[in-house]
């Protein structure tokens, strides 16, 4: 079954594909990777795409997503093809008829177009090669859905999962899928993020693994092999790193530590700004949990708690008591389908924060030791969002150095000069060692970070979730675009 | 060579702002102004400077209108932006990059034919509508659709000057070349900022001429040229009147702010012939050299110059296939600043394409507006030569439809 290079097998397979939860976030975009290598693929093989020798296969169980995720996945098309006319012209080059960029452009669209199907139930998942699945990140509803799928499709199929948290085994066993499945983990927007985690359950067939290793390189990513430990890499860190910035958050507005005895809203600012402007990241961490929806962090929490407990060497214990209170009171951010960002933790204008939750009104923390929020501290108010510009932010947000959080370190400057500048790379390592030494209050709450997302990096390598401290790095300069790693911070 | 049986004048030349990327106010989702917008403004122009318009014909000069803007049928857009030449003979003529010239040398023949004494001429392209990708399509009808498009490059033009250019680089050295065009580019920008109305006259880029030595990339756009090599997509129309003196007197028009025809020259190449040798623009050299021979002049008169820059390279082959400079010799030419504002031969002091903007219709017109402009002492940026010649080279497609003309001060 397994003959050929393999190059030929992955694009064998690439003829039929099917993308379970394709009108959704993830699922739309993972639909697009998918649809842009098989129409190249088509098109190198053919001249233009649209020879019915692909299939794709969009399966939703929302049929209303339709007609907006056609639309999506046009509007893409259009645009690489106009970026790739000269791809296009070459590929082309025997079609007698197709001669001018806009006749060559409309081909290859409305050709890339003719190979997606919308079904609205599983069943159009018979005959594909490969399943993406993207559906919610929720155990009970992925068995089912294995389930059938097992009965469903051919005895060769393979199925790659989106999900970011859940054991990959699990879902093998359950469904009985004997090793055909393999973590497949996109970062989000798919279309443009460059990291896939792989993650290969305990008897995920090695030519699976294979071929993600080469659906990777087709769709122009990079993959990094993850274990099959809840979390995986990028949210093992990332719910580990927010979930200290919870702690703090009830630290500093209980009155200890360094910049202590703040309101709520002024704390979720101050650290906001510290864990993006000192860390030089392109977001600070709450609103990143804005971006990635509270009750997505929720989902991803629960599903570690249940899988991790044993396993979490670092005694983490994955519960929030401000989340909790915060999902209570309706808080939730994540992105509307036209990508504008839902307000969350902060109120966005055009996807640019423009005022803070008034957090005190809905938990206070009443006792305010960590951990003991929520039940008795929620207050159960509105969501009420105070103004960025107000009075009260302007000695935290001072860039100028005589705010509340002190000068920036020699050598700071914002990510995204950094992110562009090709000698990053030593001016990064240059200003890490300045704010080492630095008592600006921006600065000490920095290093906490920079010391806990280290040791979440030791941990993840330590209890083999990842390889080495590289991969990691990886995980987070790809998927969460930092410009250095955990490692990196040797302070 | 036969002069002109009598005198021709051209005067109350106006340009609009020539516009599109560069320009502050140029955003590509918002909206701009129309073709109409341009024709009407530059009449305007024209008109305000003319006592008594009166006209006896009109010529629109445009090449792809049918396609930009789905309009034909240009001539009836005259008598909307002067009302003066309703009922009166028009006439579009369309050479593609060249029309503006076609343009200029009808008006010419009807005052030389005896059979007008004042003629309106306007030239005009809004390309905008399009992205530049699309753009490229349009503009490949300058070339041999049936005959050269499919295996053409998907920017068509810079993939046929690309190949010039990778000859030129064969043939005399790619540095020296890279560093002629880059400098070319380098003057063509500098010139335009001293202009208020050319696309480029809001560039700030501190180092030009390393821009201009950008390496060119061929799996991104071609393999002879960089981005810089290119004039831009442009939108903008030009105006002016051509004139006997029978006219000028009729119009109550001072002859001072006339400059005068000394001799023009066209020259057409079979369209569907590839260049013989492709580091030489045959039509441009034997129409400027025609034009130079019926003015009764030679090349060191020239006091200031126009010539079609649609790429850098095509900048360098007009000065060689004229013979300013020698063959091989002009990346020297312009790298010694000899076409300089300062230098003995100011070439483009308007910016030129590159620099001023291409609307391909209107560039031909807008040449005359500016030699116009240098020779009457009235240029944003004057240059300062005691010569009393100028001349101009329109070109259209890869060297085929050449018009030069070379005018003269009257005061």
């Amino acid at each position: 079954m397994m003959e050929g290079a393999k190059g030929a097998e992955w694009s064998e397979r690439m003829r039929a594909v099917a993308v379970l939860g394709a009108g959704g976030k993830m699922g739309s975009g993972i639909a697009w990777v998918a649809l842009k290598a098989m129409a190249e693929s088509d098109a190198k093989e053919n001249g233009v795409p649209g020879s019915g020798r692909y299939d794709l296969v969009l399966i939703d169980a929302n049929p209303e997503s339709f007609r907006r995720l056609r639309g999506y996945l046009r509007t893409q098309l259009v645009k690489v093809a106009e970026k790739g006319i000269g791809d296009l012209r070459a590929w082309a080059k025997d079609r007698a008829d197709l001669i001018e960029n806009g006749e060559i452009i409309d081909a290859y669209v409305d050709g890339a177009m003719s190979m997606v199907r919308c079904e609205g139930d599983v069943t159009g998942a018979k005959g594909a090669k490969v399943v993406f699945e993207a559906v919610f990140e929720d155990l009970a509803l992925k068995k089912e859905l294995y389930s059938r799928l097992k009965a469903l499709c051919a005895e060769d199929t393979f199925f790659l999962t989106n999900t970011s948290s859940i054991p990959i085994s699990l879902l093998d066993q359950s469904a009985g899928l004997g090793g055909r499945i393999l973590g497949f983990h996109f970062y989000n927007p798919p279309a443009v993020q460059k990291l896939v985690e792989m993650i290969s359950g305990r008897q995920t067939r090695p030519e699976l693994t294979a071929l993600g290793r080469d659906l990777g390189k087709a769709f122009g990513k990079i993959t990094v092999p993850a274990h099959d430990v809840a979390g995986f890499i990028g949210n093992g860190h990332f719910i580990r790193e927010l979930l200290f910035a919870f702690g703090r958050f009830r630290e500093m507005r209980a009155g200890a530590g360094a910049t202590a005895g703040l309101k709520g809203p002024e704390a979720l600012v101050t650290l906001n700004k510290a864990t993006q402007d000192y860390l030089i990241r392109p977001m600070g961490l709450f609103q990143l949990l804005d971006y990635v929806g509270l009750d997505v962090f929720q989902m991803i929490l629960k599903v570690m708690r249940e899988h991790l407990d044993a396993k979490a060497a670092d005694g983490v214990v994955f519960v929030d008591p401000t989340l909790d209170a915060l999902l209570a009171a309706g808080v939730r951010g994540g992105q509307l389908g036209s990508g504008e960002q839902k307000d969350g933790l902060f109120k966005y204008e055009r996807n640019r924060i423009a005022g803070v939750l008034d957090i005190d009104a809905i938990t206070d923390g009443a006792d305010g030791a960590d951990g003991a929020e929520g039940g008795q501290g929620t207050k159960g108010a509105g969501i009420r969002y105070v103004s960025l510009g107000d009075d009260r932010f302007r000695a935290i947000l001072d860039d100028t150095g005589a705010g509340t959080l002190g000068a920036f370190p020699v050598g700071h400057a914002p990510w995204s000069n950094l992110a562009k500048d090709p000698a990053r790379k030593e001016k990064l390592a240059a200003y890490l060692a300045k704010l080492a030494e630095s008592d600006a209050a921006g600065a000490v709450l920095a290093r906490r970070f920079l010391a806990r997302s280290r040791a979440i990096g030791a941990t993840l390598v330590a209890t083999g979730v990842a390889d080495t401290h590289e991969d990691v790095s990886k995980v987070l300069m790809n998927g969460f675009f930092h410009l250095y790693g955990p490692a990196d911070w040797t302070h | 060579m036969r002069k002109p049986r009598k005198k021709v004048y051209f005067g109350a030349g106006y340009n609009t702002v020539y516009f599109g990327s560069g320009r502050k106010e140029f955003h590509p989702k918002h909206p701009m102004p129309t073709f109409e917008t341009y024709l009407r403004e530059a009449a305007q122009g024209t008109l305000a400077q003319i006592p008594h318009p009166e006209f006896d014909e009109g010529v629109i000069a445009n090449f792809m209108a049918g396609r930009f803007l789905k309009q034909g049928n240009l001539p009836g857009f005259l008598p909307m932006a002067v009302p003066g030449l309703k009922g009166k003979p028009c006439v579009r003529v369309e050479g593609a990059c060249g029309s503006g010239g076609l343009g200029l040398a009808a008006a010419v023949k009807s005052i030389l034919a005896d059979m007008a004494d004042s003629v309106f001429v306007a030239g005009f392209e809004v390309q905008n509508t399009l992205k530049a990708v699309y753009v490229a399509d349009v503009l490949a009808g300058a070339g041999y659709f049936n005959g050269d498009r499919k295996n053409g490059h998907a920017y068509f033009f810079p993939g046929a000057f690309s190949d010039r250019a990778g000859a030129y680089g064969e043939r005399y050295g790619k540095d020296v070349m890279r560093q002629g065009m880059a400098k070319w580019y380098e003057q063509s920008i500098l010139n335009a900022r001293k202009n208020p109305k050319a696309q480029e006259y809001h560039n700030t880029v501190r180092d030009l001429y390393q821009l201009g030595m950008t390496p060119p990339d061929g799996r991104k756009f071609v393999p002879h040229l960089n981005l810089y090599d290119c004039s831009k997509v442009s939108d903008g129309a030009s105006s002016l009147v051509v004139a006997s003196e029978e006219g000028l007197r009729r119009m109550g028009l001072d002859k001072s702010r006339m400059v005068e025809l000394a001799g023009f020259q066209g020259s057409e190449g079979d369209i569907t012939e590839k260049p013989a040798d492709p580091t030489v623009l045959e039509n441009t050299g034997r129409a400027a050299n025609g034009a130079l021979e019926m003015a009764g002049i030679g090349k060191k008169d020239v006091g200031v110059l126009e010539l079609h820059d649609c790429f850098s390279i095509t900048g360098l082959l007009a000065l060689e296939s004229i013979g300013f400079a020698k063959a091989g010799g002009g990346p020297g030419f312009v790298l010694e600043g000899r076409v300089g504002a300062e230098g003995e031969l100011p070439t483009n002091p308007s910016g030129g394409l590159g620099g001023f903007g291409h609307p391909v219709g209107g560039t031909g017109v807008r040449q005359m507006v500016d030699l116009l402009e240098q020779l009457t002492g009235k240029a944003p940026n004057q240059v300062k030569s005691a010569k009393d010649h100028g001349m101009m080279v329109s070109m259209g497609g890869n060297d085929k439809t050449v018009t030069a003309l070379v005018v003269k001060r009257t005061a």
